[in-house]
């Protein structure tokens, strides 16, 4: 009999699917591997098993016996336990406390720090872990760290179901890990184990499940499968997206109006060097968290650039802030990652939403003058493909793909020339995100440098005249033309730098 | 730096270290210039000056446990309004202890209340505390338009009798060092840090700040009674300037005001540090109406002082933590050789 047993798992967030009737059966003593792409849905069912999202419907059985969801003490008592891909650990807290945390040991109700330390030493020396002092603050830890401590803190619980969710995504020695997870399906726990380092799959699983969209999409076997399969399956052929054609190669002598040197911000990019030309679009791919936010915001201003050269249209410029970015130069818009929070002004009309950067041009003594403006946001409208009968609504009611298109005519408004779009097409529909690629590539075609990230690799292979991989703050690999394919970015965007150097190899 | 420079450094930038160094100087003005003045230093007036400070104290630590948890709470002035007047109007010639003990009960059943609305309720803090502060203090004036009343004899005495003020501080500091261990104690530091992370641990998130909120009551009714004996009678108005000075207190005692970090000591310094100020103006014979705005610059000095070094922390975490090195694991476990 199978240990776990999951079926017909729903959960809705608004409109956007998370999980679509998903299940999944796995045995004791079985180790198996859970692929997809981003947002397919994994880690929301590892919430929904850790009892942390209640899902609209569906069943949980654990040993035949149903799970009572959205209970995270029912799901710790039934021997379920998580290392988050997040990571659950307070940072204000010691390496003990929150490796007791759920039990620590009080005497007379306090909790004694000798104690705790004490049983945590012992707990990390157990699993191996001698570089970890109990009493330092997790809060200064560097990430590998915090991961190793989620990883013990989640072994040391001796779950009978055992979830690991990117377990090595800050992890330099996995062989410590794969020793463990493997005593403890020798012990009969059952494991799943979600990454998207297929090498690492191939290493430690038996079995494998491949998600998309929210729903499980097969099986494979890892030892049996090539990486190739199943990164196909992973992102699913069905996609027939109509891309705005290329225009003729860039002329090599177009002037580049981006260009970054060693560029760092933080210490999540670091030494990023890259280049836009006028009238391209490069696309930046990579796995959520490997900088490339930090890059984009770094550009526009919105954090602090800690070293390298930002040059704009050949001149090294530093910018500070966001308005200081609109005014370098031929100027450089962000349209940035979070449309809700930080794209729109919900409560005003679509209207003023577009017309925020030309409002000093449209008012006289002050006051904005009403028809100039509706003709303006109109015109800029237009070209976003933004309908016209939408204008005078309150943006914040209408779908995410109109909200999208007046962030879109409100950036052609600032007249900048430089774009840069974090993921613009995030949670909106298909037929919103064509027109966002159409506006993109007129804009292009205009004369604009537009750097674009998106986590859907399709839009980066159908859009962009270069791709560039980052990984860890590093950009690892860039594929040009041809080489741009689904495969080649998620090779390198797993950090499988062999086949970016195979790629460069073809190229030389 | 483990010099004795370090050490003081590590006190000065510390929020409690720095609130009790600048208790201290005050203090010191205060005293030398009392005596050298010939208004004479007794035990009398640091007891009257203690006895005054005390619900103040009080209030400003329950204020400062819900900050600490990442929330807000302006309802003290509110509690401590009702239960002034309750004991003034109906509770004279009660039992002390079963009053102390009733008033607690109230103030935690508001807090309570509070904490259903925001917590459960997922209401805006500010509103919901602002609401309840503005119905209590109108309820107050319904129960005893008039200031009059009496207040048990045994808490007004009890209250100025010889070292009872300091045995409360010294209480008040002994229960913080305990709590501060306890487990409700870790887990509203660990709320006020990252609820999210507190709550994929498993941990019943929302039991906890509803406790601390009901905490925070009772010590505002605690508050009252502490007021109600030290003001010997009832007057539906004389808490009103605790909405402000509760918060003074926490941000003079070096509390930051985003969660997570900051002390119940820091803001019983704070505290006292605030009711010194008055007392530095008057031997420096600063006029009624300059005294409004000395203090005012005073408590900013007090405050910049301790927005400063947060302001520094909140730089140093905003720098994320680094992507691992490869070679960073390599001390960790022994067996990493057969990995060729």
């Amino acid at each position: 009999m199978n240990v776990l047993e999951v079926s017909g798992l729903e959960k809705y967030y608004g409109d956007s699917v998370a999980l679509d009737n998903a299940g999944i059966s796995v045995g004791a003593g079985e180790i198996r591997a859970i692929v997809g792409e981003n947002g397919a849905g994994k880690s929301t069912m590892v919430k929904v098993l850790s009892g942390i999202v209640t899902p609209d419907s569906g069943e949980v059985k654990i040993d035949g016996s149903v799970l009572e969801l959205g209970v995270p003490k029912a799901s710790r008592s039934a021997g379920v336990f998580t290392a988050f891909q997040e990571l659950s650990l307070i940072p204000n807290l010691s390496v003990a406390e929150n490796l007791l945390i759920a039990e620590l040991p009080t005497r007379a109700g306090v909790v004694s720090r000798r104690a705790v330390q004490g049983k945590a030493a012992k707990i990390l020396r157990e699993w191996g872990v001698r570089d970890l002092d109990p009493g330092l603050m997790v809060g200064q830890l560097p990430l590998s760290a915090k991961q190793r401590l989620e990883l013990v803190r989640t072994l040391s619980q001796n779950p009978k179901i055992l979830i690991l969710d990117e377990p090595t995504a800050a992890l330099p020695d996995t062989d410590w890990l794969f020793r463990h997870v493997r005593a403890a399906r020798d012990n009969g726990a059952c494991v799943l184990y979600i990454s998207h380092k297929l090498a690492e799959i191939g290493q430690l699983c038996e079995s494998g499940t491949i998600m998309r969209n929210g729903k499980i999409v097969g099986d494979f076997s890892p030892t049996n499968f090539s990486h190739d399969e199943i990164i196909s399956a992973m992102i699913g052929r069905s996609i027939s997206m109509a891309f705005p054609p290329r225009v003729a190669p860039i002329p090599a002598d177009a002037p580049v109006l981006l260009k970054t040197t060693d560029l760092t911000v933080g210490n999540r990019v670091r030494g990023v060097t890259l280049q836009v030309r006028e009238g391209e679009i490069v696309g930046v791919a990579g796995l959520e968290g490997q900088g490339q936010r930090e890059l984009f915001y770094g550009l526009a201003g919105a954090s602090p650039v800690t070293g390298g050269i930002i040059e704009v249209a050949g001149t090294a410029t530093k910018i500070s802030n966001p308005r200081k970015a609109l005014k370098a130069g031929p100027g450089i818009a962000l349209v940035p990652e979070e449309r809700k929070r930080e794209g729109i002004f919900a409560d005003l009309t679509s209207v003023t939403n577009i017309s925020v950067p030309a409002l000093k041009k449209l008012s006289v003594a002050g006051i904005i003058r009403r028809g100039p403006e509706r003709k303006l946001a109109m015109e800029a409208g237009r070209d976003a493909h933004m309908p016209e009968e939408y204008l005078g609504r309150d943006v914040g009611r209408l779908s995410g793909g109109n909200q999208q298109k007046s962030v879109l005519a409100r950036t052609n408004l600032t007249g900048a020339k430089i774009l840069l779009m974090f993921d613009p097409t995030r949670g909106i529909d298909p037929s919103a995100k064509l027109e966002v690629y159409s506006t993109l590539r007129t804009s292009a075609a205009n004369g604009a440098a537009v750097l674009f990230y998106s986590t859907e690799i399709p839009e980066l292979v159908g859009l962009c005249d270069r791709v560039i991989v980052m990984y860890q703050g590093v950009a690892v690999a860039e594929f040009e033309g041809e080489q741009i394919t689904e495969d080649a970015i998620m090779q390198t965007a797993v950090g499988n730098a062999s086949s970016a150097t195979a790629a460069q190899g073809e190229k030389a | 730096m483990n010099t004795k420079f370090g050490r003081i450094r590590q006190i000065v930038t510390d929020g409690t270290g720095r609130a009790v160094i600048f208790w201290l100087i005050l203090m010191t003005i205060w005293l030398s210039l009392q005596s050298t003045q010939g208004m004479g230093v007794d035990a009398r007036l640091i007891q009257s000056y203690l006895v005054l400070a005390l619900p103040l104290i009080v209030a400003s630590i329950g204020v400062t446990l819900v900050i600490i948890m990442g929330q807000f709470d302006l309802s003290a002035a509110g509690v401590i309004a009702v239960v002034n007047v309750t004991i003034a109007s109906t509770l004279g010639s009660w039992n002390p202890l079963l009053v102390v003990v009733l008033m607690m009960a109230l103030g935690g059943f508001i807090g309570l209340v509070n904490g259903l609305f925001v917590i459960l309720g997922k209401l805006p803090a500010i509103a919901v505390t602002l609401a309840t502060l503005i119905i209590l203090q109108g309820l107050a004036i319904v129960i005893l338009p008039q200031p009059s009343g009496k207040v048990p004899p045994f808490l007004v005495d009890g209250v100025r009798a010889p070292f009872v003020a300091v045995g409360i501080i010294v209480v008040i500091i002994i229960a913080w060092m305990l709590f501060k261990r306890s487990r409700s104690g870790l887990y509203m530091f660990a709320i006020g840090a990252d609820p999210e992370a507190l709550h994929l641990s498993g941990l019943p998130v929302k039991k906890i700040q509803l406790k601390i909120f009901v905490i925070a009551g009772a010590l505002y009714g605690l508050a009252g009674v502490l007021m109600s004996a030290s003001l010997t009678s009832g007057d539906a108005n004389a808490a009103d300037s605790f909405l402000l000075t509760t918060f003074a207190a926490t941000a003079i005692g070096g509390t930051a005001f985003v969660g997570g970090r900051g002390s119940a000591v820091g803001t019983l310094f704070g505290a006292l540090t605030l009711l010194a100020i008055p007392k530095v103006l008057f031997v420096f014979g600063v006029s009624d109406w300059t005294q409004k705005v000395a203090f005012g610059l005073l408590v900013l000095l007090a405050v910049v002082a301790g927005a400063f070094s947060s302001l520094r922390k909140n730089r140093e975490s905003m720098l994320l933590a680094p992507y691992s090195t490869p070679t960073e694991g390599e001390p960790i476990t022994a067996t990493k050789g057969g990995n060729a």
